[in-house]
């Protein structure tokens, strides 16, 4: 079975000032049909722009410079093909009120995404309203009468983050890719959202890409995570496999760095932030950072490598460690 | 040890205007006889969700707002009661570090001008200060000369903290502060938080919606849900052994990393519990159009705030 989503070495570099920026560097992922795939890493490691790639979002100052991305055997880096697979793809996105426009009703906002989706205007009103109110039945904005009358400003954060699942699902989309869909919201509410999405993804056999810097939340709903620093996929495989044993010092600081609940582990943190360099070097991106660094992380940079079976680190100390 | 603010049934109303023609008005408990004590250098905990009246029981204590009824002693002394000179030596002695650091950091001033700003308040200016500020939150001197915009959320943040504590406070209270930021980033500001505590001798209220965070930082915690007290106690105790359902639902909401913590979270919470709205009738439990065990009893009758085993309170009947 071929996947339906596959980004096979994609560099992707912005333009600033004059001089081109790495963003992105060979970054290869797969998400199968009714696969839920976690994408993990702090602000800047790329996670954001690698979706963006996929829906067609890039800013005019981002250049593609090779890779390929196929979705449903659709080259979505040819806009003129992409434009009708990207309407079976949809994003949400991590602060609701940007992605919706202030000055419509829910109703009217709604309507548009329909209109837009299935070109409808064969659809009939009534036809057009009742999936409407499935949509909102569907992502349990069950007082939906009140809310298509009303104004975004009026909803409360969980309420607009349900809006926005609603007008994703207006589309009956193949592949949802929620950005951060949970980070500005309470931890109650977050749980609502994340079991809601899980559970379309189960019942409409829908894709899901979960970005996330949180890792607990890549732990309890996603099958494989992949986890991305500077641009870079530094390892992926089954979550599971990673969260009992993650072979990369960055995966490892990123686990450490969540509050435990039951304080069986101590918090930790890892030292110093991403920087312009990490995306640059031709070393080990993370060798800035990295606690256990030798000399050949500072030279020469590691390629990802399946170590364990279904899980691939690039790291070298990782490497020796496996072979011993 | 003595305690150094003592909140006695406090409570503060809003009003809602809504309607155009008809102008309707709906009073909203903030917080409802609230009443706790925080203990010098100790590190307390205020959790709960969007609404629970966490920040406006900080704002009341920071004197931003006046409680409606109830009084909060700090020192011994109602701070409302404060005369000219008590509220100044107040502002000195109680400092504070906001969520959104983008917001609470103006853009227009660098950050010598940022750290400068309280220290010229009270005729302390001094360079020497400054550097000591910087150098307490681990940023160097090259900082000094930089614009908010140019910081990232941690180091925004840091700047903050050394604002809050240019004055050498006894108490900061500390509202949501790692709630914008990534997790490696959150973890770090709370390491730098408790080395802090550690060599400044200051007081911290911990206000979050995070129960994990509260965890591994605060000694005592209350749980608070629609201005009311649910919980209150000591937080390895709460974490043990909670007792009030919201706690658990609080609780069993965490994401987390391990098998062993999601075997050490609270059995029978419900995967889903919708919140409906602002209802807050005067009659039975605050928490019982949520709660999965609610009786008869909850529909008519306030449950009261009780202790229910050393220092461990908690306000359901059931309990």
């Amino acid at each position: 079975m071929t996947a339906l989503l596959e980004v096979d070495g994609l560099n992707l570099k912005i333009r600033s000032e004059g001089s081109l920026l790495p963003v992105l560097h060979d970054v290869t992922l797969t998400v199968d049909r009714s696969e839920v795939v976690a994408l993990v890493g702090e602000t800047g490691s790329g996670k954001t722009i690698t979706a963006r790639t996929v829906m067609g979002l890039l800013p005019k100052s981002a250049v593609v410079e090779s890779g390929r991305v196929t979705f449903d055997s659709t080259n979505m880096l040819d806009g003129k093909k992409a434009s009708e697979a990207v309407k079976r793809i949809a994003m949400i996105f991590q602060n609701p009120m940007s992605s919706i426009n202030p000055l419509f009703k829910v109703s009217r906002q709604m309507e548009d995404v329909l209109t837009w989706a299935k070109g409808s205007r064969a659809l009939e009103n009534s036809e057009k309203k009742a999936q409407i109110r499935k949509a909102l039945e569907d992502a349990r904005c069950y007082d939906n009468g009140r809310i298509l009358d009303m104004y975004p400003f009026q909803l409360s954060g969980g309420m607009r983050q349900r809006v926005m699942i609603a007008m994703a699902l207006l589309r009956t989309p193949e592949l949802l890719i929620a950005d951060e869909p949970t980070t500005a919201l309470d931890v109650t509410t977050q749980r609502e959202i994340l079991n809601l999405l899980l559970e379309l993804s189960r019942r409409e056999r829908m894709s899901l890409i979960l970005i996330t810097h949180n890792l607990g939340i890549a732990h309890e709903s996603s099958a494989r995570t992949y986890v991305m620093y500077a641009g870079r996929v530094v390892e992926h495989g089954r979550t599971s496999e990673i969260f009992a044993n993650p072979m990369h010092p960055y995966t490892e600081g990123l686990i450490e760095s969540i509050p435990s609940l039951d304080r069986s582990r101590s918090m930790g943190s890892i030292q110093g932030e991403i920087s312009q360099s990490d995306r640059e070097t031709t070393a080990c991106c993370f060798s800035s950072r990295c606690p256990y660094a030798i000399a050949r992380c500072r030279s020469e940079e590691p390629k990802l490598k399946e170590l364990m079976p279904g899980q691939s680190v690039a790291c070298f100390v990782a490497e020796e460690k496996a072979r011993n | 040890m003595p305690n150094i603010y003592e909140v006695q049934n406090v409570s503060k109303l809003f009003e809602m205007k809504s309607g155009f023609i008809s102008k309707k008005h709906t009073e909203i408990r903030a917080v409802d006889s609230v009443s706790f004590e925080v203990r010098e250098g100790e590190t307390f905990g205020i959790i709960g969700e969007t609404g629970s009246g966490k920040t406006t029981l900080a704002k009341m204590m920071l004197l931003v707002h006046r409680p409606d009824a109830g009084r909060i002693l700090f020192e011994g002394k109602d701070v409302s009661e404060f005369g000219k000179v008590d509220r100044r030596n107040y502002r000195r002695k109680v400092q504070t570090v906001f969520q959104d650091p983008t917001s609470s950091l103006n853009p227009r001033h660098n950050v010598k001008a940022i750290l400068e700003a309280p220290l010229a308040i009270f005729g302390l200016k001094s360079e020497e200060r400054i550097h000591q500020l910087l150098k307490i939150v681990n940023l160097n001197d090259d900082y000094l000369n930089r614009y908010p915009h140019t910081l990232s959320g941690g180091e925004k943040q840091r700047v903050a903290i050394a604002r809050a504590l240019a004055l050498s406070p006894d108490v900061v209270i500390l509202d949501e502060p790692t709630s914008a930021l990534d997790v490696s980033v959150q973890a770090k500001i709370i390491e730098l938080l408790k080395t802090l505590k550690g060599t400044l001798n200051v007081t911290y209220v911990f206000i979050s919606h995070d129960l994990s965070l509260v965890a591994n930082f605060c000694d005592r915690t209350l749980v608070m849900f629609k201005g009311k007290m649910c919980e209150m106690g000591r937080t390895d105790e709460i974490f043990r052994n909670p007792l009030h359902p919201y706690t658990k639902l609080l609780l069993s909401s965490v994401p987390v990393v391990s098998e062993s913590e999601e075997a050490a979270k609270p059995k029978g919470v419900p995967s889903s519990l919708l919140s409906n709205g602002t209802d807050q009738s005067r009659e039975g439990c605050i928490f019982r159009d949520r709660c999965w065990l609610r009786q008869e009893t909850c529909e008519t009758k306030v449950p009261e705030f009780r202790e229910k085993g050393d220092q461990h309170w908690v306000a359901c009947h059931f309990a």
